[in-house]
């Protein structure tokens, strides 16, 4: 890559005034909040990439064409409907395609380490203190490069030369690559203190889904929302508001790589979602133990479902009087049809 | 002899010339008879041309007060003459009305302000006879009556609510007059009638001539799909009001609409010479049409549609037309039927997520190269003219471009603005963190410095 097009533009922060402010003042992310979950690693990443892992996840998901093309609130008017005349192959057709179209919407969400290098000094020149009073940020928008391939260094007026860090590089693609949904300045509704009263109410899949279209997935911001909402979510057992959406899967991924399991369990076991109990469990013991579990008939599932909780869960007695009226319940239907 | 002395007398010129020769010759007669009657003729010319004011008094037995009748007096005032009347004269607000100025007074009270015993008094209080005496006079007493007077003067008509006006003024075409007069303890119970049509007809009667009656025309229904319409004649407004209502009330028929809001499909109608084309239309749009057609829909329930009417705009061929329309819309499972084909339904709001919404019973059609175009096929082939719509002449001028030049710098300004305010909470220059008193002018901040100067 020649000089020229790797410095093509720059970007100058002026002292004072909005951006200096932005990139300053801009950190309300806690690190408190993340004290408590195991860090996204790698090979933690590379799991949820694996076949094996995303198929399990797409199961639990359960996907519903009628959920995943809902109608959504973004602020257009409807339309008046569109109607055809067709024969039977090509609606059986049409139905095929959207089950496809289906996936693709509910594609989840990847779940990546942080970035590392962000503000990493490449070199300090001396001689060139006090050349200026502003930073000089230097970015590369030569078309075709992916975002988050970018090249964004910073000349601060001390000669030091660094890399640019989160926020500056979220500026910066956003000033010469806008993406629509994605705003300049965060909105107010990340920080801390407004996010609460949205968790509350219970509107996760609308803080899910604008943290995907705001922040990228290995910014910290997008890490602290995300999880923050995984935790309400999982505290609340409201999991059936993303159901057959984005976002389920990487809730259970999340809630297994944590090592919390009893919540999602108790929902399964209280809702008759038997399949899903299994589905989980086998999730969680790839994660963590890197094992598969043969499948037997009924009785070895029970007892599958009845080691998982003694080993692994921390409200034992709870999830075990769950399982033995779950278990009651479906021997008397058994019985009754047979 | 007089006549013509008084003429030379008179004529100034002569004067001297005539006198001198009468006098030498008879002067001592002329002198006794000139002293004797015509003394008084004898004045300076001066005094001759002057005028004196002359005082006319009419003294007349009759006065036109009392020649006429209160009633005669009054209509010479209001009434409009019967070919005035022809051309809608003396109708309306400014009309002009007979004032009754007996009102407000009482036989036996007065400009003085008197006590009659047995006109407007007792005779006996008590054990006392009451006497005739003057109390001090009202002051109000005439105030009163002037103000009862101009409240009785001019006719105003009565101001309708704005929910019940109609479509223009208070005519009343777009009037609401109520559900239609149960029949046989069939009452109309959730039906509403508005009026369509309220005009006066003539034809000629041979006992009669020319016979004038009031012509209704009036719409009625359940907004729930219900709803019929009828014509009503009557010479009285009111009855022919109730006649096309109750008539309408007769005639009921059912209107299968789309989701409850709209109509099934677009569909083209035509009656005489009133073509109407007929759009659905998604929930939230409204009712954007000829104002009877809006209506018409309100009555039946339909709640979002665009109609357009070409041709002619007659009242009662447009509701005939539009009812016609209705009734002959398909429903989605008799088009499928008809077609052999599924019907499939795309929304926009679904991500075009295809539902098939009708199949027709029996075998389906295995071509899909034969099936018809859905349009096409509910407008029964006719397509309304959609014309070009050309940008306004101005924007090709000069000054059309200097304005867009002017605006290129300042179109985002009120954006900014707004911004700012979302952000600072007030609004703010580049500059005002290192200059704290470069602030700009902000919002109503000009209004306010006007209000504490005054």
């Amino acid at each position: 890559m020649t000089s020229r097009s790797l410095f093509s533009s720059f970007y100058r922060l002026k002292n004072g005034y909005k951006h200096s402010k932005r990139i300053h003042g801009i950190n309300f992310s806690s690190v408190s909040n993340e004290s408590h979950d195991r860090e996204v690693t790698k090979e933690l990443s590379n799991m949820f990439f694996a076949d094996s892992v995303q198929e399990l996840l797409i199961k639990l998901t359960h996907v519903d064409v009628q959920k995943a093309f809902r109608k959504r609130f973004i602020g257009e008017d409807p339309d008046i409907p569109i109607y055809k005349f067709m024969t039977t192959a090509e609606v059986e057709k049409l139905q095929a395609e959207v089950k496809v179209k289906a996936n693709k919407k509910v594609q989840m969400p990847p779940i990546v380490p942080l970035q590392t290098d962000l503000g990493q000094v490449i070199n300090v020149d001396k001689d060139i203190i006090g050349f200026d009073n502003s930073k000089f940020v230097f970015t590369d928008i030569t078309f075709g490069i992916s975002d988050k391939s970018r090249i964004v260094v910073v000349r601060e007026s001390d000669g030091t030369l660094r890399k640019a860090n989160a926020d500056e590089r979220h500026t910066v693609n956003q000033i010469y690559f806008p993406q629509l949904g994605r705003e300049l300045k965060h909105p107010v509704m990340f920080q801390d203190e407004h996010l609460k009263p949205l968790l509350e109410n219970g509107d996760y899949e609308f803080i899910l889904d604008r943290a995907c279209c705001q922040f990228e997935p290995n910014d910290q911001n997008y890490h602290r929302v995300v999880f923050t909402t995984y935790k309400h979510v999982n505290k609340t057992k409201k999991y059936q508001v993303l159901e057959s959406t984005r976002h389920l899967g990487p809730l259970l991924f999340y809630l297994a790589f944590n090592k919390m399991p009893d919540n999602f369990l108790m929902y399964c076991l209280q809702t008759e979602r038997f399949q899903d109990a299994i589905l989980f469990i086998n999730l969680y013991t790839k994660i963590n133990q890197g094992l598969e579990i043969e499948l037997g008939d009924l009785k070895d599932q029970f007892k599958v479902i009845e080691d998982f909780i003694n080993t692994e869960c921390t409200e034992k007695g709870n999830l075990e009087e769950a399982l033995k009226y779950y278990i009651n319940m479906n021997s008397v239907e058994v019985s009754k049809s047979s | 002899m007089m006549s013509s002395m008084l003429k030379r007398i008179l004529l100034p010129n002569s004067i001297f010339s005539t006198v001198q020769n009468v006098v030498s010759i008879k002067r001592s007669e002329i002198l006794k008879e000139c002293t004797r009657s015509y003394s008084k003729l004898f004045v300076s010319p001066t005094q001759i041309l002057q005028f004196k004011p002359v005082h006319i008094q009419q003294n007349r037995q009759e006065s036109f007060f009392k020649k006429h009748t209160a009633e005669h007096i009054w209509k010479s005032v209001t009434s409009v003459s019967n070919a005035g009347k022809k051309r809608g004269r003396g109708k309306g607000a400014g009309k002009k009305r007979a004032k009754n100025l007996n009102k407000g007074q009482v036989l036996g009270v007065g400009v003085d302000n008197m006590v009659w015993p047995g006109l407007n008094a007792p005779i006996i209080k008590g054990r006392d006879l009451i006497k005739r005496t003057q109390l001090p006079p009202d002051p109000d007493r005439e105030a009163r009556l002037i103000k009862l007077r101009d409240a009785m003067g001019t006719f105003r008509f009565l101001k309708l609510m704005p929910t019940e006006r109609g479509w223009s003024g208070n005519k009343m075409p777009g009037r609401s007059i109520g559900p239609p007069d149960s029949i046989n303890e069939y009452s109309f119970d959730g039906f509403d009638t508005k009026v369509l049509e309220f005009k006066t007809v003539f034809c000629m009667k041979s006992n009669a001539g020319r016979y004038r009656r009031i012509s209704v025309v009036a719409v009625t229904g359940n907004k729930n799909g219900l709803a019929g319409f009828a014509l009503g004649k009557a010479a009285d407004a009111r009855a022919a009001l109730k006649r096309a209502k109750n008539r309408a009330g007769q005639k009921l028929m059912y209107i299968e609409r789309y989701e409850n809001h709209t109509v099934y499909h677009d569909f083209f109608t035509q009656f005489c010479n009133t073509k109407i084309f007929v759009e659905k239309r998604p929930e939230g749009y409204g009712l954007h049409c000829h104002r009877a057609i809006k209506t018409i829909c309100e009555i039946i329930g339909i709640k979002n549609l665009y109609a357009k009417v070409e041709g002619s705009t007659n009242l009662q061929n447009l509701v005939k037309a539009f009812f016609l329309g209705l009734l002959k819309q398909k429903t989605h499972q008799q088009l499928a039927d008809e077609t052999k084909y599924h019907l499939v339904e795309f929304r926009k709001e679904n991500d075009y997520l295809p539902v098939v919404v009708a199949s027709p019973n029996g075998d389906v059609k295995t071509d899909p190269k034969e099936a018809p175009d859905f349009l096409q096929y509910v407008m029964d082939n006719k397509v309304r003219l959609r014309k070009k719509k050309f940008p306004p002449f101005y924007t090709k001028k000069t000054h059309w471009y200097i304005k867009e030049k002017k605006m290129e710098t300042i179109r985002n300004m009120e954006k900014a603005k707004l911004n700012l305010i979302a952000e600072y909470g007030e609004i703010r220059s580049f500059l005002t963190d290192t200059y704290p008193e470069c602030r700009p002018l902000q919002k109503n901040e000009f209004k306010k410095q006007t209000e504490e100067d005054q």
